[in-house]
Protein backbone atom coordinates (compact mmCIF):
# COMPACT_ATOMS: atom_id res chain seq x y z
CA UNK A 1 0.00 0.00 0.00
CA UNK A 2 3.29 2.15 0.97
CA UNK A 3 4.72 1.12 -2.34
CA UNK A 4 1.56 2.01 -4.27
CA UNK A 5 1.15 5.42 -2.53
CA UNK A 6 4.95 6.51 -3.33
CA UNK A 7 4.81 4.59 -6.75
CA UNK A 8 1.57 6.92 -7.52
CA UNK A 9 3.39 10.29 -6.56
CA UNK A 10 6.22 9.69 -7.85
CA UNK A 11 8.16 11.97 -10.75
CA UNK A 12 6.45 11.04 -14.13
CA UNK A 13 3.63 9.38 -12.87
CA UNK A 14 0.14 10.47 -13.67
CA UNK A 15 -2.05 10.75 -10.44
CA UNK A 16 -5.15 10.71 -12.68
CA UNK A 17 -4.36 7.98 -14.35
CA UNK A 18 -3.15 6.16 -11.42
CA UNK A 19 -4.15 7.83 -8.21
CA UNK A 20 -2.61 6.71 -4.95
CA UNK A 21 -4.50 4.73 -2.01
CA UNK A 22 -5.40 8.53 -0.51
CA UNK A 23 -6.94 9.72 -3.35
CA UNK A 24 -9.50 6.03 -3.80
CA UNK A 25 -9.62 6.78 0.29
CA UNK A 26 -11.13 10.27 -0.69
CA UNK A 27 -12.78 9.53 -3.67
CA UNK A 28 -14.78 6.61 -1.29
CA UNK A 29 -15.40 9.37 1.29
CA UNK A 30 -16.85 11.49 -1.16
CA UNK A 31 -18.90 8.94 -2.41
CA UNK A 32 -20.50 8.26 0.94
CA UNK A 33 -20.92 11.79 1.84
CA UNK A 34 -23.00 12.87 -0.54
CA UNK A 35 -25.36 9.99 0.17
CA UNK A 36 -25.71 8.21 -3.40
CA UNK A 37 -23.06 5.26 -2.06
CA UNK A 38 -26.19 3.60 -0.10
CA UNK A 39 -28.26 4.00 -3.28
CA UNK A 40 -25.79 2.92 -5.67
CA UNK A 41 -25.04 -0.10 -3.34
CA UNK A 42 -28.48 -0.59 -2.35
CA UNK A 43 -29.76 -0.40 -6.33
CA UNK A 44 -26.64 -2.67 -7.52
CA UNK A 45 -27.77 -5.53 -4.67
CA UNK A 46 -31.23 -5.70 -5.56
CA UNK A 47 -30.83 -6.35 -9.38
CA UNK A 48 -28.46 -9.05 -8.36
CA UNK A 49 -30.86 -10.59 -5.85
CA UNK A 50 -34.14 -10.32 -7.61
CA UNK A 51 -32.39 -11.31 -10.56
CA UNK A 52 -30.58 -14.06 -9.37
CA UNK A 53 -33.76 -15.29 -7.19
CA UNK A 54 -35.85 -15.11 -10.59
CA UNK A 55 -33.03 -16.70 -12.74
CA UNK A 56 -32.64 -19.58 -10.67
CA UNK A 57 -36.26 -20.47 -9.24
CA UNK A 58 -37.22 -20.58 -13.39
CA UNK A 59 -33.91 -22.78 -14.24
CA UNK A 60 -34.36 -25.01 -11.41
CA UNK A 61 -37.65 -25.65 -12.52
CA UNK A 62 -37.28 -25.76 -15.96
CA UNK A 63 -34.12 -28.25 -15.44
CA UNK A 64 -36.51 -30.80 -13.49
CA UNK A 65 -39.08 -30.32 -15.95
CA UNK A 66 -36.75 -31.30 -19.08
CA UNK A 67 -34.23 -33.66 -17.22
CA UNK A 68 -37.81 -35.61 -15.90
CA UNK A 69 -39.57 -35.28 -18.94
CA UNK A 70 -38.63 -36.76 -22.15
CA UNK A 71 -41.16 -34.75 -24.01
CA UNK A 72 -40.87 -31.58 -22.83
CA UNK A 73 -36.85 -31.63 -22.70
CA UNK A 74 -37.15 -32.57 -26.65
CA UNK A 75 -39.61 -29.29 -27.46
CA UNK A 76 -37.33 -27.45 -24.80
CA UNK A 77 -33.71 -28.25 -24.66
CA UNK A 78 -32.63 -27.41 -28.35
CA UNK A 79 -34.15 -23.54 -28.20
CA UNK A 80 -32.43 -23.51 -25.15
CA UNK A 81 -29.00 -24.80 -26.01
CA UNK A 82 -29.41 -22.09 -29.07
CA UNK A 83 -29.79 -19.40 -26.63
CA UNK A 84 -27.45 -20.28 -24.01
CA UNK A 85 -23.97 -19.58 -25.69
CA UNK A 86 -25.43 -15.95 -26.61
CA UNK A 87 -23.34 -13.66 -24.08
CA UNK A 88 -26.11 -11.92 -22.14
CA UNK A 89 -24.53 -8.52 -23.12
CA UNK A 90 -25.10 -9.00 -26.77
CA UNK A 91 -28.96 -8.72 -25.43
CA UNK A 92 -28.57 -5.17 -24.62
CA UNK A 93 -29.85 -3.69 -27.51
CA UNK A 94 -32.59 -5.67 -27.93
CA UNK A 95 -33.21 -5.17 -24.06
CA UNK A 96 -33.90 -1.06 -24.45
CA UNK A 97 -35.87 -1.68 -27.33
CA UNK A 98 -38.02 -4.01 -25.28
CA UNK A 99 -37.96 -2.62 -21.71
CA UNK A 100 -36.73 0.78 -22.57
CA UNK A 101 -34.39 1.75 -19.90
CA UNK A 102 -36.38 0.27 -16.99
CA UNK A 103 -35.78 -1.68 -14.00
CA UNK A 104 -37.56 -4.57 -15.59
CA UNK A 105 -34.61 -4.83 -18.75
CA UNK A 106 -31.87 -4.64 -16.34
CA UNK A 107 -33.31 -7.77 -14.09
CA UNK A 108 -34.26 -9.41 -17.44
CA UNK A 109 -30.28 -9.29 -18.20
CA UNK A 110 -29.55 -10.97 -15.25
CA UNK A 111 -32.08 -13.41 -15.12
CA UNK A 112 -30.91 -14.13 -18.85
CA UNK A 113 -27.35 -14.48 -17.54
CA UNK A 114 -28.33 -16.29 -14.49
CA UNK A 115 -31.13 -18.90 -16.19
CA UNK A 116 -29.00 -20.62 -18.77
CA UNK A 117 -26.22 -21.77 -15.78
CA UNK A 118 -29.18 -22.91 -13.37
CA UNK A 119 -31.16 -24.75 -15.98
CA UNK A 120 -28.39 -26.88 -17.45
CA UNK A 121 -26.56 -27.74 -14.44
CA UNK A 122 -30.37 -28.08 -12.58
CA UNK A 123 -30.85 -30.82 -16.44
CA UNK A 124 -27.52 -32.55 -16.31
CA UNK A 125 -28.25 -33.31 -12.22
CA UNK A 126 -31.18 -34.29 -12.65
CA UNK A 127 -30.81 -37.03 -15.35
CA UNK A 128 -26.88 -38.38 -13.51
CA UNK A 129 -28.80 -39.10 -10.06
CA UNK A 130 -26.71 -42.56 -8.92
CA UNK A 131 -28.77 -45.16 -10.76
CA UNK A 132 -27.89 -47.05 -7.91
CA UNK A 133 -29.96 -44.65 -5.23
CA UNK A 134 -32.63 -45.21 -7.89
CA UNK A 135 -32.92 -48.65 -8.13
CA UNK A 136 -32.77 -49.04 -4.51
CA UNK A 137 -35.94 -46.84 -4.07
CA UNK A 138 -37.85 -48.89 -6.26
CA UNK A 139 -36.53 -51.78 -4.83
CA UNK A 140 -38.04 -50.81 -1.55
CA UNK A 141 -41.66 -49.98 -3.44
CA UNK A 142 -41.64 -45.66 -3.63
CA UNK A 143 -44.21 -44.98 -5.60
CA UNK A 144 -43.00 -43.07 -9.06
CA UNK A 145 -45.03 -39.99 -7.89
CA UNK A 146 -43.16 -39.73 -4.99
CA UNK A 147 -39.65 -40.37 -6.45
CA UNK A 148 -38.50 -37.01 -7.57
CA UNK A 149 -39.31 -35.61 -3.90
CA UNK A 150 -37.49 -38.59 -2.27
CA UNK A 151 -34.55 -39.71 -4.11
CA UNK A 152 -34.10 -37.44 -7.41
CA UNK A 153 -33.92 -33.89 -5.88
CA UNK A 154 -31.86 -34.65 -3.21
CA UNK A 155 -29.25 -36.99 -5.40
CA UNK A 156 -29.81 -33.66 -7.61
CA UNK A 157 -29.11 -31.38 -5.10
CA UNK A 158 -24.93 -31.54 -4.80
CA UNK A 159 -24.35 -30.26 -8.38
CA UNK A 160 -27.58 -28.05 -8.57
CA UNK A 161 -25.40 -26.06 -6.06
CA UNK A 162 -22.74 -26.26 -8.33
CA UNK A 163 -24.83 -24.60 -10.65
CA UNK A 164 -26.00 -22.17 -8.52
CA UNK A 165 -22.63 -21.03 -6.89
CA UNK A 166 -21.39 -20.43 -10.59
CA UNK A 167 -24.78 -17.97 -10.97
CA UNK A 168 -23.76 -16.05 -8.46
CA UNK A 169 -20.49 -14.64 -9.84
CA UNK A 170 -22.71 -14.43 -13.38
CA UNK A 171 -24.83 -12.39 -12.26
CA UNK A 172 -22.62 -9.57 -11.11
CA UNK A 173 -20.86 -10.02 -14.76
CA UNK A 174 -24.56 -9.14 -15.60
CA UNK A 175 -25.07 -6.44 -13.61
CA UNK A 176 -22.26 -4.61 -15.34
CA UNK A 177 -23.40 -5.08 -18.51
CA UNK A 178 -27.52 -4.01 -17.17
CA UNK A 179 -25.81 -1.08 -15.60
CA UNK A 180 -24.23 0.18 -19.02
CA UNK A 181 -27.75 -0.41 -20.39
CA UNK A 182 -28.68 3.38 -19.28
CA UNK A 183 -29.25 3.40 -15.97
CA UNK A 184 -29.57 6.38 -13.04
CA UNK A 185 -28.02 4.61 -10.26
CA UNK A 186 -26.04 1.37 -9.56
CA UNK A 187 -22.36 0.96 -8.63
CA UNK A 188 -21.28 0.26 -11.41
CA UNK A 189 -23.03 3.06 -13.34
CA UNK A 190 -21.17 5.27 -10.79
CA UNK A 191 -17.97 3.44 -11.93
CA UNK A 192 -18.85 4.82 -15.13
CA UNK A 193 -19.84 8.66 -14.11
CA UNK A 194 -16.45 8.82 -12.07
CA UNK A 195 -14.49 7.91 -15.12
CA UNK A 196 -16.21 10.30 -17.64
CA UNK A 197 -15.43 12.78 -14.97
CA UNK A 198 -11.84 11.60 -14.81
CA UNK A 199 -12.24 10.86 -10.84
CA UNK A 200 -10.03 8.24 -11.01
CA UNK A 201 -9.58 7.13 -7.35
CA UNK A 202 -13.65 6.90 -7.22
CA UNK A 203 -13.47 4.34 -10.24
CA UNK A 204 -10.65 1.97 -8.65
CA UNK A 205 -12.75 2.54 -5.18
CA UNK A 206 -16.09 1.26 -7.50
CA UNK A 207 -14.23 -1.40 -8.74
CA UNK A 208 -13.00 -2.87 -5.18
CA UNK A 209 -16.58 -2.24 -4.07
CA UNK A 210 -18.04 -4.78 -6.81
CA UNK A 211 -15.51 -7.15 -5.92
CA UNK A 212 -16.06 -7.05 -2.40
CA UNK A 213 -19.98 -7.65 -3.09
CA UNK A 214 -19.03 -10.29 -5.03
CA UNK A 215 -16.77 -12.04 -3.03
CA UNK A 216 -19.12 -11.91 0.10
CA UNK A 217 -22.10 -12.83 -2.07
CA UNK A 218 -20.29 -16.02 -2.97
CA UNK A 219 -18.74 -16.58 0.04
CA UNK A 220 -22.74 -16.27 1.92
CA UNK A 221 -23.81 -18.54 -0.32
CA UNK A 222 -21.03 -21.02 -0.17
CA UNK A 223 -22.17 -20.83 3.64
CA UNK A 224 -25.85 -21.37 3.07
CA UNK A 225 -24.63 -24.45 0.62
CA UNK A 226 -23.12 -26.11 3.47
CA UNK A 227 -26.50 -26.04 5.77
CA UNK A 228 -28.45 -27.16 2.96
CA UNK A 229 -26.68 -30.12 1.50
CA UNK A 230 -25.80 -30.74 4.57
CA UNK A 231 -24.92 -34.64 4.23
CA UNK A 232 -21.65 -33.46 2.15
CA UNK B 1 -49.66 -78.80 -2.27
CA UNK B 2 -49.31 -75.29 -2.03
CA UNK B 3 -46.21 -75.43 -0.44
CA UNK B 4 -44.77 -77.36 -3.69
CA UNK B 5 -44.96 -74.24 -5.77
CA UNK B 6 -41.83 -73.01 -5.89
CA UNK B 7 -41.50 -69.39 -4.73
CA UNK B 8 -39.41 -67.88 -7.16
CA UNK B 9 -39.60 -69.66 -10.99
CA UNK B 10 -37.51 -69.35 -13.88
CA UNK B 11 -38.07 -70.72 -17.03
CA UNK B 12 -35.37 -70.20 -20.19
CA UNK B 13 -34.76 -66.51 -18.94
CA UNK B 14 -32.13 -64.73 -21.53
CA UNK B 15 -31.12 -61.90 -21.35
CA UNK B 16 -29.16 -60.06 -24.27
CA UNK B 17 -27.22 -56.23 -23.93
CA UNK B 18 -27.05 -53.86 -26.70
CA UNK B 19 -23.05 -53.16 -26.98
CA UNK B 20 -21.63 -51.01 -29.36
CA UNK B 21 -20.10 -54.52 -30.62
CA UNK B 22 -23.75 -55.33 -31.42
CA UNK B 23 -25.85 -57.88 -29.14
CA UNK B 24 -24.21 -59.35 -26.37
CA UNK B 25 -26.44 -62.68 -25.04
CA UNK B 26 -25.72 -61.98 -21.31
CA UNK B 27 -27.69 -64.84 -20.36
CA UNK B 28 -28.49 -67.98 -22.04
CA UNK B 29 -31.73 -69.83 -21.24
CA UNK B 30 -31.12 -70.11 -17.56
CA UNK B 31 -34.18 -72.20 -15.36
CA UNK B 32 -34.02 -72.76 -11.92
CA UNK B 33 -36.26 -73.06 -8.78
CA UNK B 34 -36.72 -71.60 -5.53
CA UNK B 35 -38.54 -73.22 -2.91
CA UNK B 36 -39.81 -70.61 0.06
CA UNK B 37 -37.58 -70.18 3.08
CA UNK B 38 -34.46 -72.01 0.53
CA UNK B 39 -30.98 -69.98 0.64
CA UNK B 40 -30.10 -70.52 -2.52
CA UNK B 41 -26.16 -69.15 -4.11
CA UNK B 42 -25.71 -68.50 -7.61
CA UNK B 43 -22.12 -68.97 -8.12
CA UNK B 44 -19.52 -68.02 -11.05
CA UNK B 45 -16.84 -65.85 -11.70
CA UNK B 46 -16.67 -62.13 -13.03
CA UNK B 47 -18.88 -61.01 -16.19
CA UNK B 48 -21.10 -64.38 -15.90
CA UNK B 49 -24.31 -63.12 -16.29
CA UNK B 50 -24.94 -63.91 -12.18
CA UNK B 51 -25.73 -60.55 -11.61
CA UNK B 52 -27.74 -60.15 -14.59
CA UNK B 53 -30.02 -63.61 -13.39
CA UNK B 54 -30.44 -61.38 -9.87
CA UNK B 55 -31.47 -58.42 -11.66
CA UNK B 56 -33.87 -59.94 -13.75
CA UNK B 57 -35.40 -61.56 -11.02
CA UNK B 58 -35.28 -58.24 -9.19
CA UNK B 59 -37.37 -56.39 -12.58
CA UNK B 60 -34.19 -54.20 -13.60
CA UNK B 61 -34.00 -55.96 -16.22
CA UNK B 62 -35.78 -56.62 -19.71
CA UNK B 63 -35.68 -60.48 -20.03
CA UNK B 64 -36.46 -63.15 -22.77
CA UNK B 65 -38.29 -66.36 -21.20
CA UNK B 66 -40.71 -66.49 -17.75
CA UNK B 67 -40.01 -65.66 -14.40
CA UNK B 68 -42.51 -65.51 -11.76
CA UNK B 69 -42.07 -65.04 -7.86
CA UNK B 70 -45.21 -65.90 -5.94
CA UNK B 71 -47.35 -67.13 -8.95
CA UNK B 72 -46.60 -63.58 -10.66
CA UNK B 73 -45.10 -62.69 -13.50
CA UNK B 74 -42.02 -59.94 -13.15
CA UNK B 75 -42.33 -56.57 -14.95
CA UNK B 76 -40.97 -54.71 -12.58
CA UNK B 77 -39.35 -54.07 -9.12
CA UNK B 78 -41.06 -54.62 -6.17
CA UNK B 79 -41.23 -54.23 -2.55
CA UNK B 80 -41.74 -58.24 -1.88
CA UNK B 81 -38.54 -58.43 -3.18
CA UNK B 82 -36.40 -57.40 -0.87
CA UNK B 83 -32.68 -56.27 -2.27
CA UNK B 84 -29.16 -55.40 -1.26
CA UNK B 85 -26.54 -54.50 -3.85
CA UNK B 86 -22.82 -54.81 -3.85
CA UNK B 87 -22.96 -51.21 -2.91
CA UNK B 88 -24.85 -50.38 -0.07
CA UNK B 89 -26.63 -47.34 -2.22
CA UNK B 90 -27.86 -46.01 0.92
CA UNK B 91 -29.33 -42.46 0.80
CA UNK B 92 -26.84 -40.08 1.97
CA UNK B 93 -28.90 -37.27 2.92
CA UNK B 94 -30.78 -39.58 5.50
CA UNK B 95 -29.92 -40.91 8.86
CA UNK B 96 -29.40 -44.89 9.43
CA UNK B 97 -33.22 -44.59 10.59
CA UNK B 98 -34.23 -42.00 7.79
CA UNK B 99 -32.79 -44.89 5.23
CA UNK B 100 -34.25 -48.29 7.07
CA UNK B 101 -37.42 -46.68 7.41
CA UNK B 102 -37.83 -45.59 4.16
CA UNK B 103 -39.64 -48.42 2.33
CA UNK B 104 -42.39 -48.82 5.50
CA UNK B 105 -42.96 -44.44 4.98
CA UNK B 106 -43.36 -45.04 1.25
CA UNK B 107 -45.66 -47.64 1.54
CA UNK B 108 -47.92 -45.43 4.24
CA UNK B 109 -47.64 -47.07 7.03
CA UNK B 110 -48.98 -45.26 10.07
CA UNK B 111 -45.96 -43.20 12.39
CA UNK B 112 -45.76 -45.75 15.10
CA UNK B 113 -45.75 -49.04 12.63
CA UNK B 114 -43.05 -47.36 11.04
CA UNK B 115 -41.23 -46.28 14.26
CA UNK B 116 -41.75 -50.07 15.66
CA UNK B 117 -40.61 -51.73 12.75
CA UNK B 118 -37.31 -49.09 12.39
CA UNK B 119 -36.55 -49.63 16.01
CA UNK B 120 -36.77 -53.73 15.85
CA UNK B 121 -34.81 -53.75 12.70
CA UNK B 122 -32.07 -51.70 13.78
CA UNK B 123 -31.86 -53.36 17.05
CA UNK B 124 -31.28 -56.80 14.84
CA UNK B 125 -28.53 -55.14 13.07
CA UNK B 126 -26.96 -53.62 16.22
CA UNK B 127 -27.05 -50.09 15.46
CA UNK B 128 -29.55 -48.84 17.98
CA UNK B 129 -26.89 -46.33 18.73
CA UNK B 130 -26.10 -45.15 15.11
CA UNK B 131 -29.77 -44.44 14.93
CA UNK B 132 -28.71 -40.32 13.77
CA UNK B 133 -25.77 -41.18 11.49
CA UNK B 134 -25.57 -40.18 7.98
CA UNK B 135 -24.11 -43.29 6.10
CA UNK B 136 -21.15 -41.48 5.13
CA UNK B 137 -20.09 -41.40 9.35
CA UNK B 138 -20.60 -45.61 8.94
CA UNK B 139 -17.87 -48.01 8.24
CA UNK B 140 -18.60 -50.28 4.62
CA UNK B 141 -19.95 -53.60 7.40
CA UNK B 142 -22.30 -51.18 9.12
CA UNK B 143 -23.29 -49.24 5.76
CA UNK B 144 -24.20 -53.21 4.49
CA UNK B 145 -25.89 -53.34 7.93
CA UNK B 146 -28.26 -50.41 7.47
CA UNK B 147 -28.65 -51.60 3.81
CA UNK B 148 -30.11 -55.36 4.95
CA UNK B 149 -32.10 -53.53 7.46
CA UNK B 150 -33.59 -51.22 4.97
CA UNK B 151 -34.30 -54.25 2.64
CA UNK B 152 -35.98 -56.16 5.22
CA UNK B 153 -38.22 -53.38 6.72
CA UNK B 154 -41.01 -54.42 3.93
CA UNK B 155 -40.95 -57.27 5.15
CA UNK B 156 -40.43 -59.38 2.19
CA UNK B 157 -41.19 -62.80 1.33
CA UNK B 158 -36.91 -63.03 -0.49
CA UNK B 159 -33.98 -61.41 -0.11
CA UNK B 160 -31.88 -60.91 -3.67
CA UNK B 161 -28.51 -60.47 -2.48
CA UNK B 162 -25.67 -58.89 -5.24
CA UNK B 163 -22.37 -59.75 -3.57
CA UNK B 164 -23.34 -58.27 -0.73
CA UNK B 165 -20.17 -58.65 1.20
CA UNK B 166 -18.05 -58.33 -2.11
CA UNK B 167 -16.12 -55.02 -0.78
CA UNK B 168 -15.76 -55.69 3.27
CA UNK B 169 -12.70 -56.91 4.55
CA UNK B 170 -12.30 -60.85 5.25
CA UNK B 171 -13.27 -60.47 8.72
CA UNK B 172 -16.10 -58.22 8.63
CA UNK B 173 -16.92 -60.44 5.91
CA UNK B 174 -16.83 -63.61 7.90
CA UNK B 175 -18.82 -62.12 10.81
CA UNK B 176 -21.71 -60.77 8.27
CA UNK B 177 -22.30 -63.89 7.06
CA UNK B 178 -23.17 -65.83 10.17
CA UNK B 179 -25.30 -62.48 11.26
CA UNK B 180 -27.37 -62.77 8.01
CA UNK B 181 -27.48 -66.76 8.38
CA UNK B 182 -28.89 -65.96 12.02
CA UNK B 183 -31.07 -63.38 10.36
CA UNK B 184 -32.35 -65.68 7.70
CA UNK B 185 -33.06 -67.98 10.16
CA UNK B 186 -35.13 -66.31 12.58
CA UNK B 187 -37.14 -64.66 9.57
CA UNK B 188 -37.40 -67.92 8.09
CA UNK B 189 -37.38 -66.19 4.45
CA UNK B 190 -36.23 -67.30 1.19
CA UNK B 191 -32.34 -65.73 0.00
CA UNK B 192 -31.14 -65.41 -3.47
CA UNK B 193 -27.24 -64.87 -3.06
CA UNK B 194 -24.83 -63.80 -5.82
CA UNK B 195 -20.81 -64.41 -5.31
CA UNK B 196 -17.82 -65.61 -6.89
CA UNK B 197 -16.48 -66.41 -3.46
CA UNK B 198 -16.71 -70.38 -3.22
CA UNK B 199 -16.17 -70.89 0.42
CA UNK B 200 -19.02 -67.86 1.13
CA UNK B 201 -21.52 -69.82 -1.67
CA UNK B 202 -20.93 -73.20 0.22
CA UNK B 203 -20.96 -71.59 3.60
CA UNK B 204 -24.32 -70.16 3.19
CA UNK B 205 -26.42 -71.30 1.38
CA UNK B 206 -28.72 -74.65 0.82
CA UNK B 207 -27.94 -75.29 -2.87
CA UNK B 208 -25.41 -73.91 -5.33
CA UNK B 209 -25.78 -73.09 -8.61
CA UNK B 210 -22.97 -72.68 -10.81
CA UNK B 211 -22.39 -70.62 -13.68
CA UNK B 212 -20.40 -69.91 -16.68
CA UNK B 213 -19.19 -67.26 -18.77
CA UNK B 214 -20.30 -65.69 -22.38
CA UNK B 215 -23.07 -66.81 -22.66
CA UNK B 216 -23.95 -67.19 -18.91
CA UNK B 217 -25.20 -70.48 -18.21
CA UNK B 218 -26.37 -72.41 -15.21
CA UNK B 219 -23.25 -75.30 -15.65
CA UNK B 220 -24.58 -77.66 -12.69
CA UNK B 221 -26.07 -77.44 -9.02
CA UNK B 222 -25.61 -79.07 -5.90
CA UNK B 223 -27.24 -79.23 -2.63
CA UNK B 224 -25.10 -78.23 0.77
CA UNK B 225 -25.62 -81.14 3.11
CA UNK B 226 -24.19 -78.87 5.87
CA UNK B 227 -25.65 -78.96 9.38
CA UNK B 228 -27.10 -75.52 10.33
CA UNK B 229 -26.03 -73.68 11.89
CA UNK B 230 -23.19 -72.85 10.79
CA UNK B 231 -19.82 -71.36 11.76
CA UNK B 232 -16.45 -71.42 11.62
CA UNK B 233 -16.01 -74.82 12.47
CA UNK B 234 -18.32 -75.82 9.28
CA UNK B 235 -15.15 -74.33 7.30
CA UNK B 236 -13.07 -77.04 8.57
CA UNK B 237 -15.62 -80.04 8.31
CA UNK B 238 -15.00 -82.82 5.98
CA UNK B 239 -18.22 -82.22 3.62
CA UNK B 240 -17.12 -79.11 3.36
CA UNK B 241 -13.66 -79.12 2.20
CA UNK B 242 -15.08 -81.82 -0.24
CA UNK B 243 -17.63 -79.63 -1.95
CA UNK B 244 -15.32 -76.89 -1.90
CA UNK B 245 -13.04 -79.37 -4.12
CA UNK B 246 -15.77 -79.94 -6.44
CA UNK B 247 -16.57 -76.24 -6.96
CA UNK B 248 -13.16 -75.33 -7.77
CA UNK B 249 -12.25 -78.25 -10.48
CA UNK B 250 -15.73 -77.11 -12.06
CA UNK B 251 -14.93 -73.87 -11.66
CA UNK B 252 -11.40 -74.40 -13.19
CA UNK B 253 -12.64 -76.03 -15.67
CA UNK B 254 -14.53 -73.41 -17.13
CA UNK B 255 -11.78 -70.50 -16.66
CA UNK B 256 -9.95 -72.96 -18.18
CA UNK B 257 -11.93 -72.70 -21.29
CA UNK B 258 -13.03 -69.09 -21.62
CA UNK B 259 -9.22 -68.64 -21.35
CA UNK B 260 -8.36 -70.62 -24.36
CA UNK B 261 -11.09 -69.23 -26.22
CA UNK B 262 -9.85 -65.59 -25.45
CA UNK B 263 -6.27 -67.50 -26.66
CA UNK B 264 -8.02 -68.13 -29.65
CA UNK B 265 -10.03 -64.90 -30.05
Amino acid sequence: MFIWELAARAEGSNMVLFPPPTLVVEGMARWIESGDFVIDLWTSVRRVVVGFLLGSSVGVIMGVLTGRVQLISSFLSPVFHILRPIPPIAFIPIVILWFGLSETGKLFLIFWGVYFMVWISTHLAVQNVDKGLIRAAQALGTPEHLMLKEVIFFGALPVIFVGLRTSVGISFYTLVAAELAGTVAGVFFRIDIAQQNLQTGQVLGGLLVLGTMSFAADRAFSALAKKLVWWR
Amino acid sequence: MVQEKPIIDLKKISVIFDTKNGDFLAVDRVSLEVAAGEFICLLGPSGCGKSTVLNAIAGFEPYIGTISVLGNPVFGPGPERGMVFQQPNLFPWRTVRGNISHGPRMRGKSKEEVNQITDDLMGMVGLTNFSKSYPHMLSGGMQQRVALARALANEPKMLLMDEPFGALDAQTRSIMQEHLLSIWTRLNTTIVFVTHDVEEAIFLADRVFIMTASPGRIKSNFSVDLDRPRDMKTLNSQTFLKLRQHCLEEIREESARAFSQQGIA
